[in-house]
């Protein structure tokens, strides 16, 4: 990490407790979600989260936008703390959260909108970022006439309409198809890296391989309570969209680690009981090259 | 509620032609069985007196009635006076119960009483309070009407997605903008479908007002057809009353279905609250 | 303040407060042709259970009313919910029905009063027969809206198992929409009540409703208020009933509507 610039975003001790669900009334049995996260957001890093399901990512990305506020911890952006939304903060949302009423331009010119900028400005500002996602022409359809695919790509039209510093992306591309999520990856890494300097990226996913191809640096969350365990660095080219990058050595090997950690934080929290055979009694899998003698029987 | 989707609409008259002859027939038949025209009065006797009350013959004993124009006129006027005032009064009480937890504290224990007991109860002692003049007609509508429309919009407002909140909140809405720019918009079509059933309210509480209070407009004009033994003038109102309950109901379900083309489901079109 | 002691607080002090604002108004209005206090009226309804006469006449008309409601409203049930399940999945039902409920619904209650007391005069029967005319239809359109709602994967996998036709009904599509159902006869009972009381008003003599009436005819508005007071409690009864049945009945649903009250 550089310790020449002060992180845009660094996050300290971060904690959240949420009554159990199915109780209720009083919260008496509270699950904690969250044990003290932190970490830095280096300006210009494509950073991912990754962490098993249900711990805490997603509520760790609102907390960061100021959407939610902690138990305790604070969470500093541009050096100020944050305790509502900052203007500077734009947010994806898994479900779109798009307005179903509006057409598609006037989706997009929402943030605009709420900030109080002219009409001329924002319908200009607002196809220009559609144009961007590559949905020139669609201005004037509705929510409903368009794809998932489609959907998503408004949603982050909307986001860089208003020219946040960093974008704070909550599985975008959980709601997708893969064949879809393939290219809306490939789309959002060409639109990010494509700006100078490239835009910061805070991405959640539960998606390996997603995070892998997308991100400069993973940040690996346990089980809950989540806390921060490793932090990754990916040394993969920057226009990865140009290679296979799949076959990477460097990719597989990343891949391993990460699977491995998951696998692990999962097996143990889920209570998966006595390891199957294969699996050694820390969940550990050891994956192996498919032996020569096999490649041969297929011919 | 058949989906339009998947029936012509042509066939759809067809059917509804076809069952009102069959109808209008068997009311024929059985005018004609029950020979009795105190009991029962065919279609064709319905439909002479109709004529007969748009001419203003006036039947006998019904001098110093009004005209038919006027009594339509009459109700048509409490019912859109009182409908109206209710939607003034009731849309902004109904948001303002369904954004703020404490409001709908308040206003809880009201509307669930309104849900179980029903407001016709108080109509006979609001005659003594309010006397029965136009006011107190239009009164009545209104405290038939206003609780549904606060309910209906209650409703809408409150459930907002938490999605939608999320996106104003993210993207830093004050509170008015959100109300404006968000909730307003999505809490609309329950706020319409309140209006809708809420007309239904209306025109309840106009001709039950007229009928138990001032004697007067088309319910009034009804009763004093029934007192006077006048079957088929009294079906006629009666008849009356209802091509205007159909008529105005038209108003909110057409304006469902042109101000709601974004929505992309069908909206099953009927109440499913009171 | 929990919430649900914040809905004790404000139910009781919206209710004293009513209670407050009446008698004032009563008292500055100071016409007891026009108006009643809570003091009257409270008295008055203690007497109906005290005083031998009132009580007589009390009793009587209670057993109509209550009576009415009850057979109004189960006819609609029996009535409405099979309409209302045909309805939801047959559309030829549907199709031959659809106008006429629309036309129905759309007239109100009051318009079958004087058709009602041209056929079965001014009797119970009537208000019974207005009672069902307002019930059914909103029972139908509810229980065919749960109809609508169901799954056909639901349907599919039912006749996938070789079921019938009717066991489809009974097995699937009645269970299903029983939520919808509910709400609808909860919904019914509301109509229904306010259809016997509609009538009972416009006929005078029978029941609470007519009691009630002639009472006002009679300027003794705080008897009529006391009436009033009973009525409401008869319609609270029956809502909670319902309500109970409601819980009772559709136990694997959580839904909106029917947590609302």
């Amino acid at each position: 990490m550089s310790l020449l610039k002060p992180p845009l975003i660094s996050t300290k001790g971060i904690t959240k407790s949420f009554p159990r669900k199915g109780e209720t009334g009083n919260a008496d049995g509270k699950s904690k979600v969250l044990g003290g996260v932190t970490f830095d957001l280096q300006s210009g890093s494509f950073t991912s989260i990754i962490g098993p399901s249900g711990c805490g990512k997603t509520t760790l990305l609102r907390i960061i936008d100021g959407l939610i506020r902690p138990d305790s911890g604070e969470v500093v952006f541009n050096g100020n703390p944050v305790t509502a939304p900052p203007p500077k903060m734009g947010f994806v949302f898994q479900q779109f959260g798009l307005l179903p009423w509006r057409t598609i331009q006037k989706n997009v010119e929402l943030g605009l909108e709420l900030r109080g900028v002219d009409s001329e400005e924002r319908e200009a500002v607002a196809q220009k970022y559609i144009a961007v996602v590559g949905l020139k022409g669609f201005e004037h359809h509705y929510v409903h006439e368009i794809s998932a695919g489609m959907q998503q790509r408004v949603g982050l039209a909307r986001a860089l309409s208003i020219d946040p510093d960093v974008l704070l992306m909550d599985e975008p591309f959980a709601s997708v198809d893969e064949q879809t999520r393939e290219i809306l990856q490939k789309q959002l890494l060409q639109i990010v890296k494509g700006t100078s300097p490239p835009k910061t990226t805070l991405f959640v996913t539960h998606n390996v391989d997603e995070a892998i191809y997308l991100s400069d640096e993973i940040v690996l969350m346990g089980a809950c309570p989540a806390k921060v365990k490793e932090v990754v660095r990916v040394d993969l080219p920057p226009q990865r969209w140009r290679y296979d990058i799949r076959s990477a050595p460097e990719y597989v090997m990343l891949w391993r680690k990460i699977w491995r950690f998951l696998e692990n934080e999962i097996m143990h929290s889920e209570g998966f009981g006595p390891a199957a055979p294969g699996i050694d009694v820390e969940g550990n899998v050891e994956l192996n090259p498919i032996p020569n003698e096999t490649q041969a029987n297929r011919g | 509620m058949a989906s339009s989707r998947a029936v012509p609409f042509s066939l759809r008259l067809a059917i509804f032609c076809a069952s009102l002859g069959v109808f209008i027939l068997l009311w024929e038949v059985a005018s004609i069985a029950t020979g009795n025209s105190l009991i029962l009065v065919g279609p064709v006797s319905v439909l002479k007196a109709m004529v007969g009350l748009f001419q203003n013959h006036i039947p006998q004993g019904a001098l110093g009635l009004q005209s038919a124009d006027a009594a339509i006129l009459q109700t048509l006027a409490t019912i859109v006076f009182g409908f109206g005032l209710a939607c003034i009064v009731g849309i902004p009480v109904g948001i303002v119960t369904g954004r703020w937890k404490a409001a709908e504290a308040i206003f809880d224990p009201w509307l669930n009483a309104t849900y179980s007991i029903p407001i016709v109860v108080l109509i006979p002692m609001l005659y003594f309070a309010v006397g029965a003049d136009f006011f107190a007609e239009v009164f009545v509508t209104f405290l038939l009407t206003v609780f549904t429309i606060i309910v209906n919009t209650q409703n809408g407002v409150k459930y907002v997605s938490n999605a939608l909140a999320e996106v104003g909140k993210s993207f830093g809405a004050s509170e008015s903008q959100y109300i404006a720019k968000i909730i307003l918009p999505a809490s609309l079509p329950d706020i319409v479908s309140g209006m809708r059933i809420g007309m239904g309210r209306a025109i309840l509480g106009a001709i039950l007002a007229e009928v138990l209070m001032s004697g007067t407009g088309l319910g009034g004009m009804m009763m004093t057809f029934q007192a006077l033994l006048n079957t088929p003038y009294m079906m006629a109102v009666v008849l009356l009353i209802a091509l205007i309950g159909v008529g105005v109901l038209q108003l909110p379900k057409f304006l469902e279905r042109r101000l709601f083309r974004w929505k992309e489901t069908e909206s099953i079109s009927r109440e499913m609250r009171r | 303040m929990s919430a649900s002691r914040l809905r004790y607080v404000a139910l009781s002090g919206t209710l004293v407060a009513f209670v407050v604002i009446w008698w004032g108004i009563a008292l500055a209005v100071n016409n007891p042709r026009e108006i009643v206090g809570p003091v009257e009226t409270g008295t008055a309804f203690i007497q109906l259970f005290t005083d031998p006469p009132l009580t007589w006449l009390l009793a009587g008309a209670l057993q109509v009313t209550v009576t009415s409601i009850l057979l109004g409203f189960s006819l609609a049930a029996v009535v409405g919910v099979p309409l209302g399940l045909l309805m939801g999945r047959y559309l030829i039902v549907d199709l031959f029905f659809d106008p006429w409920v629309n036309i129905w619904y759309s007239i109100p209650a009051i318009a079958f009063v004087p058709l009602t007391m041209n056929w079965t005069g001014v009797s119970s029967t009537s208000s019974i027969a207005i009672a069902f005319l307002i019930a059914v239809f909103t029972i139908m359109i509810n229980v065919y809206g749960g109809v609508k709602n169901i799954s056909g994967s639901l349907v599919e996998s039912a006749r996938a198992y070789g079921a019938s036709q009717t066991q489809v009904m009974t097995k699937i599509i009645f269970p299903a929409s029983l939520p919808n159902i509910m709400v609808g006869l909860r919904l019914g009972i509301s109509r229904a009540i306010e259809g016997v009381i509609i009538a009972e008003m416009v006929f005078s003599v029978v029941g609470i409703g007519g009691l009630m009436d002639s009472a006002a005819d009679n300027l003794q508005l705080a008897l009529s208020g006391a009436l009033i007071v009973v009525l409401a409690i008869i319609s609270l009864a029956f809502a909670e009933i319902t309500k109970y049945a409601t819980r009772r009945a559709v136990v694997w649903k959580e839904s909106q509507a029917l947590i609302r009250e």
